[in-house]
């Protein structure tokens, strides 16, 4: 009897892990068919290239924004950017924050 | 200390009273039939006499009560806004299982490991699965009911005979399940079969040959598996459609499926979010019967309580499986979301059975303190 309990809880856990693997292919499933992908997420793009620690981690930033050339002051590229109005300081992006 | 017990529960029974009260409301208002007033008033009022005083009397477990209920009257909520009337059948039929519930629950306090138990359910399921075979003209669709009679038959056996005829038994019901062409009956039968072998004899020489007959009768029934008559890209599709808060108005993909399952009706008129979170009530449902499958004091309830819970939450997980388009079915319905009569009583029925087990495990709990009080 004591053993059957312990198989039993095991089945608990083997149900409890089917549940959310379906709760998540399911919403996985949805979200493909609706067209929602993590790349079509403009916020998540603009997040990604703002805590970038390097300017050159993200080489092709500046062939996204083709008005940084004429600027009169020349300002790099990475500033043009949401989120990045003032000039990074080094502390600041080397920790990545 | 009492009290800081029953709050909860009473705070999550009170919470489905009111959001029952709602989901007839907000549409009785909007369209002004008088049946969607009624089911408004109706529903409520029967989910607090089972709630209250049938659990009090009958001694059943009060989460498992509640969230059967939320989930039967979620399903006559989906009807109620496209047809009130429909919705009102819906209600009777949830009355019948109501009945069976409560049959259910007062069955499991006289039933015993005897072998007259174990032949008569035996037989009747055998004979409910084989009847479409031997006769075509016999269309009632009780696999839902043959399936819980020879649950209680294998659960009897497995606990009196020894596994061998426990296994002939199962083995039998599966190879007419494929035969009668219902291989996600068959699937859900197999893996709780499989599941209870190996909770109660976890030997080798007895799983190995039980999980090969299957994996070879899967491998035939499959091989033989006709193409769906929906295409399930558009069943998905369909479902999507509906976006994450649903609409009055049924999406026309929706409109035109089968009625008997009710799970796309809660999609499109509650939306993807709504039926996700129903859908999520199962886990808490099924958590609650292997628990009291675990608490059980007997061989027989233990193993009772565990295959109602493995046989309606495979159920759930296979036909949500089956919409989203990763499993290649699409006649099985999300338990207690069925308009089929004899599937919901048969749900309830089962349902029952797991609420008499934990009333029993109670009384026996109490008698358990009484004792312990009079050696004292």
């Amino acid at each position: 009897m004591k053993q059957m309990r312990s198989r039993f809880r095991l089945i608990t856990l083997i149900l409890f892990c089917a549940f959310l693997l379906t709760f998540v292919l399911c919403t996985g499933n949805v979200l493909k068919t609706a067209g929602i992908t993590l790349s079509s997420l403009p916020s998540f793009a603009g997040i990604s290239l703002s805590v970038s620690p390097e300017p050159s981690a993200s080489p092709d930033v500046s062939a996204e924004i083709p008005s940084a050339s004429v600027q009169p002051e020349p300002t790099p590229a990475e500033n043009d950017l949401p989120g990045t109005d003032n000039s990074p300081e080094q502390e600041y992006n080397t920790t990545g924050l | 200390m009492s009290k800081q017990k029953s709050s909860p529960r009473f705070r999550f029974t009170g919470a489905v009273l009111l959001l029952s009260i709602l989901i007839f409301l907000v549409p009785a208002l909007q369209n002004g039939s008088s049946t969607l007033y009624l089911l408004c008033v109706l529903i409520p009022c029967i989910m607090l006499f089972a709630g209250t005083l049938l659990a009090r009397m009958f001694s059943l477990d009060r989460m498992i009560l509640t969230l059967s209920f939320w989930l039967c009257t979620v399903g006559i909520a989906a009807l109620a806004l496209s047809d009130p009337e429909a919705a009102m059948a819906q209600s009777l039929r949830c009355g019948a299982g109501l009945a069976a519930l409560l049959c259910g629950s007062i069955l499991i306090r006289s039933l015993s490991a005897s072998l007259l138990t174990s032949v008569c359910s035996a037989f009747l399921g055998l004979l409910l699965l084989a009847g479409k075979l031997l006769a075509p003209a016999f269309s009632l669709p009780l696999t839902e009911v043959a399936l819980a009679l020879l649950l209680v038959s294998f659960g009897t056996l497995l606990t009196r005979q020894g596994p061998l005829s426990a296994i002939l038994c199962a083995s039998a019901a599966l190879a007419l399940l494929l035969f009668r062409g219902e291989p996600a009956e068959a699937l859900i039968w197999g893996i709780t079969i499989l599941l209870l072998l190996f909770a109660v004899d976890g030997r080798l020489v007895i799983l190995l040959p039980a999980a090969a007959v299957m994996a070879v009768l899967f491998f035939v029934a499959f091989s033989l598996l006709p193409a769906p008559a929906v295409p399930q890209e558009n069943m998905i599709s369909a479902l999507v459609s509906a976006g994450g808060l649903g609409s009055d108005s049924l999406p026309e993909a929706i409109a035109s499926l089968d009625k008997v399952s009710l799970f796309p009706l809660v999609t499109g008129h509650y939306g993807l979010a709504f039926s996700g979170l129903t859908v999520l009530l199962f886990l808490p449902f099924t958590l609650r019967g292997t628990t009291v499958a675990s608490v059980a004091r007997s061989r027989l309830h233990g193993m009772l309580a565990m295959g109602i819970s493995l046989l309606l939450s495979l159920r759930a997980l296979i036909a949500l499986l089956s919409l989203f388009g990763f499993l290649p079915f699409t006649d099985i319905a999300v338990p207690f979301l069925t308009s089929s009569l004899p599937g919901l009583c048969a749900e309830l029925f089962l349902t029952g059975l797991l609420c008499g087990i934990s009333g029993r495990n109670d009384a026996d709990l109490a008698e358990d303190a009484h004792l312990a009080m009079l050696a004292q």
